[in-house]
């Protein structure tokens, strides 16, 4: 029985842990992820499951320190999965104001435009590595140490990713 | 790493703001010699001025959903999820205990056992289905669980006859039956006579125990030596007739030929009796029928006894090396050694 009140315990930590995670890091993570898979709706569930996962993970070992680049990381690799599977399936929405809907009239600036039309051509490491440093804020560093690789390689994708946007840039 | 691949991180520096000067510098004097990389990266301005476009996308944006209700409830879900299971399978688990305690206890069949009797009622007509026989019982050739006494009975009649001993006859029996010839005298009609009160005397003994056969030859005998002196009373003054030798039927392969194999629901009977047959035998050793003269008492032993009996083939009977149509008589004892119960 005691093992179930420690249990008990442990779960209303986590559940504590969570909401202070999702209350601090949620906007940041939804929009990094919009970005990622360039759908609102996608977004929020990809969040969702990602501060379920910390969920989980804490429920396992309350005492587990999960910083901000636990919850990117797993953003990354859930949204990097999505778009693997969005090769194999592509989703339709079904409302004709999908757009309108996952892009805010005030967001429709031609720096966003370009930014997702660009986003959306760029493979997903480079993609990564430019959402990390410019969106979430990291150095080449950190971003590298969320992303398993070294920092001159998260500065030659950001640089490649550059390119492709200038290229948007000038089409447009 | 080339040097555009080391111009490429150096671009890339300079976008994120982390080069130095020194960085900046060398960024510079390559891309003042590679047109290639100016082409494709863009000097450090334009390099700024991209990102630039960058951070006006990431400030314009004011899309801030509230995401705490959500994940909260998808975390009290997942608890409910996790209790309910608990609960189930709590429930399973006290199922299953009081199933098996109470199977345990003998508080009552759970389902009709297959011993019983399933009474239908179609058409007016009440139908009784009893469960003979099962798929579960073992191989009667594999385990044999019943024991199967071979009790031969051997005919020695031979009144007359010289050098008529049979296969199987003792040699206690041959003095008598070499002596028929000289005292035994008679017309066709007498020895016709003496022919059937031969055949309506019982030409099989059924022994008690492992041991009946031997006792069946020696009674068998007997027989034979108490009937000789009563025809030499009664043939003083008949003229000695011509010798005749008469060779009885049996089995081809001799007696083991015959193995009769019950059916599985003797063994679950746990029957044993013994079967005593007659089998008619034609001219050609062909058994034309077969019957129990004395019952086991259980119909499958019987039968299976029969089956062996016409399913075999004989010796017909010869009579003065003709052969003519006889009839061989045995017994099979069956024992069961009652491993059969429950089955």
């Amino acid at each position: 029985m005691e093992q179930v009140y420690l249990a008990a315990g442990g779960a209303a930590i986590a559940q504590a842990r969570v909401d202070t995670l999702v209350r601090e890091y949620q906007t940041k993570l939804v929009r990094y992820v919009r970005r990622m898979v360039g759908d609102a709706d996608t977004a929020l569930d990809i969040s969702q499951d990602v501060f379920l996962a910390a969920y989980r993970t804490l429920q396992a070992d309350p005492e587990r320190p999960l910083t901000a680049g636990w919850l990117y990381k797993t953003a990354t690799n859930n949204s990097i999965s999505h778009l693997r599977r969005k090769k194999i399936v592509r989703m339709l929405p079904l409302d004709r104001d999908h757009e309108t809907y996952a892009w805010r009239i005030d967001e429709r600036s031609a720096a966003s435009v370009d930014l997702q039309t660009a986003m959306n051509k760029l493979p997903s490491d480079q993609a990564s590595a430019i959402m990390l440093t410019t969106y979430a804020g990291y150095s080449s560093q950190e971003a590298a140490a969320i992303l398993g690789t070294t920092s001159d390689a998260v500065r030659q994708r950001v640089c490649r990713a550059m390119r492709t946007l200038r290229s948007v840039m000038s089409d447009h | 790493m080339t040097a555009c691949n080391q111009a490429e991180v150096l671009a890339g520096a300079i976008a994120l703001g982390e080069a130095t000067d020194a960085e900046r510098q060398t960024y510079r004097g390559h891309v003042a010699t590679c047109s290639a990389c100016l082409r494709a990266n863009g000097g450090e301005h334009e390099i700024e001025r991209t990102m630039a476009r960058v951070g006006q996308a990431r400030d314009g944006e004011t899309w801030d959903p509230d995401l705490t209700a959500l994940v909260r409830e998808k975390m009290n879900g997942r608890k409910r999820l996790l209790r309910a299971g608990l609960t189930v399978a709590g429930a399973c688990i006290a199922i299953s205990l009081a199933f098996n305690l109470a199977m345990v206890a003998g508080l009552g069949r759970i389902a009709p056992s297959f011993a019983d009797p399933l009474v239908l009622n179609y058409d007016g007509q009440r139908i009784v289905l009893e469960h003979r026989s099962t798929a579960a019982l073992p191989q009667a050739t594999a385990a044999p669980r019943m024991v199967v006494e071979h009790n031969v009975v051997t005919l020695t009649r031979q009144p007359a006859a010289v050098g008529a001993v049979g296969p199987r006859a003792p040699q206690a029996t041959i003095p008598s039956v070499q002596q028929a010839p000289r005292t035994v005298a008679s017309t066709a009609s007498t020895l016709a006579a003496a022919q059937k009160t031969f055949d309506d005397t019982p030409i099989w003994r059924r022994g008690s125990g492992g041991g009946g056969g031997s006792i069946a030859v020696t009674q068998t005998t007997t027989s034979v030596s108490q009937t000789i002196p009563r025809l030499d009373r009664q043939t003083d003054s008949i003229v000695v007739a011509p010798a005749y030798t008469i060779r009885a039927p049996e089995p081809i392969g001799g007696e083991t030929a015959l193995t009769p194999q019950p059916a599985p629901i003797a063994y679950a009977q746990n029957a044993s009796g013994t079967s005593v047959f007659e089998v008619q035998i034609d001219e050609r050793g062909v058994p034309t029928k077969c019957a129990i003269t004395k019952s086991s008492g259980f119909l499958s032993l019987d039968d299976a006894v029969c089956r062996a009996a016409m399913k075999a083939r004989y010796s017909p009977k010869l009579v003065n090396g003709r052969p003519v149509p006889g009839s061989y008589t045995d017994a099979f004892t069956f024992r069961s050694s009652g491993n059969g119960e429950g089955l």
